[in-house]
């Protein structure tokens, strides 16, 4: 679909690219193909370190594609790296005030970008344009993210309100106050009919999306602020990351948790986790830290299974590669890098 | 993969299954005539009165995509199953099939007399039934030469024209009617005729067909005639009496009140209800068709006529053609309390709370057979990566996903730049250097969050249930 040439150009295949349940089937084809049980995971290193943000970095997004990496940072500048020659593609400026989410569109023509100046912005990847400008929004946009179809976007700002927007005329559809603290990160699943939200009120929520309303709400005992919260691959599950130091793997139909995380510092920062699928079938749980290190925990046996060290501030962005094991971090002002990390 | 079996699972406690209120119109400019979900119920065509056809993204309620193709009046739609294709018809006598995702014409074809209706084949994007006016149905493969288009078999009788076909579920079978009230059902591929058999009426004279619909999931048939009955069938009661035997219907609805006569009648996603809408005036009345009783009745705007009416595929909404318009009706929402903590337990009268062992203990002396219960299991398997197969279309008639032809749930979008950035410009590997010089290093805060906590007690959950009107009854 996408393809970067060997100057450095994103290039698209001229055909209508394909429909994005097909690259995700061609991913998951992918993973089940390449499975080998029981193969030891060899150790990721540092594969380049990308320096360009003058400020801490909040966000970072794998392309669907797989060969691009996107970083927003507080500077405002949004940038998309060639993962293979650690370049700089593309450079999306437009933004007055910090970035604090990035998300592409499942078919990755699209990003989009919620801002600290109350918009949320939809680039054209190819162009590195700014195709249009959402201003609805009555204080910072700290999450932002799109439904599988590309048609519908949904941002949550700091007064806790999600506003549903159409990707087509640019008018929002909704808005719904969903929390009463901001709204930390927010997600659709993969059919597009429920949205989860995660606020550092401590709860979590799902929505349906065609009407606005709640269908469930999430809470730990002790009701810590949630971080950052997200479907599993399968949409099975959800992953809860608390501002207390832990993680949580929740069956959010029977409201279970099933498994617990530990051994990362995370008190202040809303720090994303995400899902590592690797080719032997293993899955990983990856998540920044306030200690400098990025954490990867084994799914199934809850331990920690490798601490990556070289940032030299709070960890807050990771991202994991859509298909492959590789897994993205970056930090914040006393560090403002990007680093790559492969077998 | 539009609904999953995870959302039925949340939607499933609000019980009612049938729309009740009036929730919006899609004003397609022109005036409406006809109309048809997709598979999925993301995509909704819209004939026109001018021959064009609006797609409408249902999710956004926005249209997608607008094909101009007949000059005259739409008269009948239909999606292919996997969506890539929608076929017309028009009252000037084309019938086209459209590729959804280009809005450019596959094939076309010119009959000399008005089409009433059109429907592809549930299974095969290249097979189409249509009606011609005051002639029999015929089937058509898109790519053979006009001329070898087989019609369905006639009947015995002088007539020889059908009002209505309809291909079943899986598209093994065509049902048809005609004016002397005869159904008659054909394999679809050898035109065998399976069985027949005639409307059973109280009087002597025969009464017309006018139209018939499958439910899917149950093999039952809704048989609109111009008695003004609707009549459901079993369709394995049919096919075992063979030809011209006498079928019982299962289930009879008639508005003994109004003596309406039907324009649409239709199943609902699931095939529970039957929804019948009157022809003179803009009402919709929804029967559970298993007991006979007549749930609800939408009353559309006085003076309108209904022309059309479809039931989303798999939620409670019904949408109705009239005054040109497309009007929505949905359930009417009722916030569900509960779902906004997980403790909160609506109640519909007060009763007595039995605290919970321990519940106001100073020291709770149970503490570890509490905690017994939070306890993970580690053996437990947790699969996060592998796709469960989204059985909520795969109702009796589904075998397989094809997996050669994906389905097309959504136009895909192509904003045009509304309001181009003076500032934005790109940069092709652009020097490291010049972006580290450029004198963004300002003292300023940090764009995203260090955001503590607020020191509230997470107060905001409460405040959301006491804090409105409407606030029910707690059981502590």
């Amino acid at each position: 679909m996408l393809s970067v040439k060997t100057n450095g150009e994103v290039a698209y295949s001229p055909e209508i690219p394909e429909p994005p349940l097909r690259v995700r089937e061609l991913a998951l084809k992918r993973l089940s193909r390449d499975m080998i049980e029981g193969d030891a995971e060899p150790p990721l290193r540092c594969k380049f370190t990308g320096i360009a943000h003058t400020k801490g970095i909040t966000s970072l997004r794998f392309h669907p594609g797989g060969n691009l990496l996107c970083s927003s940072g507080a500077d405002s500048f949004i940038f998309l790296w060639n993962c293979a020659n650690e370049k700089i593609v593309k450079q999306l400026l437009g933004h007055k005030l910090g970035v604090d989410d990035i998300a592409f569109s499942h078919d990755g023509r699209y990003l989009i970008s919620g801002s600290d100046d109350r918009t949320v912005k939809l680039w054209d990847v190819q162009r590195g344009r700014c195709i249009r400008n959402l201003r609805e929004h009555g204080s910072s946009v700290f999450s932002c993210g799109w439904n599988l179809q590309g048609n519908c976007i949904a941002s949550g700002g700091e007064d806790g309100t999600v506003i549903y927007w159409d990707v087509r005329s640019g008018r929002s559809i909704r808005s719904v106050k969903c929390h009463f603290d901001p709204v930390s990160s927010l997600e659709f699943h993969q059919d597009s009919c429920i949205l989860l939200t995660a606020s550092t009120d401590g709860l979590c929520r799902l929505w349906d999306v065609s009407t606005g309303h709640c269908l469930k709400t999430l809470v730990e005992q002790s009701n810590p602020a949630v971080g950052h919260a997200r479907f599993s691959p399968n949409g099975r599950y959800i992953l809860v990351s608390h501002m207390n130091g832990s993680i949580k793997l929740w069956d959010y139909l029977r409201t279970k948790e099933k498994r617990t995380f530990t051994g990362h510092v995370n008190q202040l920062f809303t720090i994303p986790c995400s899902f590592l699928t690797s080719g032997n079938g293993m899955t990983s749980v990856v998540s920044g830290s306030e200690d400098n290190k990025v954490y990867i925990w084994d799914l199934k046996t809850r331990k920690i299974q490798q601490t990556l060290t070289g940032h030299c501030d709070v960890v807050l962005a990771t991202a994991c590669h859509p298909f492959e094991r590789c897994v993205a971090s970056s930090a914040l002002q006393a560090d403002k890098t990007v680093k790559l990390w492969t077998p | 993969m539009a609904l999953s079996t995870n959302l039925e699972f949340f939607l499933d406690s609000f019980g009612q299954n049938f729309p009740e209120e009036h929730q919006g119109v899609l004003d397609c400019v022109s005036i409406a005539l006809t109309c048809a979900f997709n598979r999925q119920g993301t995509l909704l065509a819209v004939g026109c009165n001018d021959g064009r056809i609006c797609i409408w993204d249902f999710t956004t309620r926005s249209i997608a995509k607008i094909i101009t193709g007949h000059v005259h009046p739409v008269s009948s739609l239909s999606w292919s199953k996997n969506g890539q294709r929608v076929a017309s018809a028009s009252s000037d006598g084309k019938v086209c099939v459209w590729a959804t995702l280009t809005g450019e014409p596959v094939w076309q074809f010119n009959f000399s007399v008005p089409i009433l209706k059109v429907q592809c084949h549930p299974r095969n994007m290249d097979q189409y039934v249509i009606v011609p006016m005051k002639q029999l149905a015929m089937l058509i493969t898109v790519g053979s030469p006009p001329a070898s288009f087989p019609s369905l078999p006639a009947e015995d009788d002088s007539e020889d024209s059908h009002t209505y076909a309809v291909y079943s579920r899986k598209g093994d079978m065509i049902f048809t009617g005609n004016s002397k009230g005869r159904i008659v059902a054909v394999d679809s591929t050898t035109l065998n005729v399976l069985a027949s058999f005639h409307i059973h009426t109280s009087g002597q004279t025969p009464t017309a067909v006018r139209t018939i619909e499958v439910s899917r999931g149950r093999e039952t048939l809704v048989v609109n005639a111009a008695d003004r009955i609707i009549r459901i069938y079993r369709i394995s009661d049919i096919l075992h009496g063979g030809e011209n035997c006498v079928v019982e219907p299962a289930q009879k609805l008639q508005d003994l009140v109004n003596k309406n006569t039907w324009k649409t009648v239709f199943f609902s996603g699931d095939g529970e209800f039957v929804c019948a809408g009157t022809s003179r005036v803009h009402t919709l009345n929804i029967w559970e068709w298993s007991t006979g009783t007549l749930v609800k009745i939408l009353h559309g705007t006085k003076g309108e006529t209904l022309m059309d009416a479809a039931w989303h595929p798999i939620r409670p909404i019904i949408v109705s053609v009239s005054g040109g318009v497309v009007s929505i009706w949905s359930q009417t929402h009722v916030e569900n309390w509960s779902a906004f903590t997980p403790d909160f337990r609506e109640l519909d009268e007060n009763i007595e709370y039995e605290e919970r062992e321990s519940e106001f203990d100073v020291e709770d002396e149970d503490k570890s057979v509490v905690q017994d219960e939070h306890e993970q299991d580690v053996n437990d398997d947790v699969d996060v990566v592998s796709v469960e197969k989204n059985t909520a279309y795969f109702s009796s008639d589904e075998e397989e996903e094809d997996v050669t032809s994906p389905p097309v749930l959504f136009i895909p979008i192509t904003p045009e730049i509304e309001e181009p950035e003076v500032d934005t410009w790109l940069t092709d590997t652009l020097p490291e250097a010049s972006v580290l010089s450029n004198g963004h290093r300002k003292g300023g805060t940090d764009g995203k969050r260090p955001k503590t906590r607020k020191d509230t007690n997470g107060g905001g959950k409460k405040a959301k249930l006491d804090g409105n009107s409407k606030s029910p009854r707690t059981a502590h």
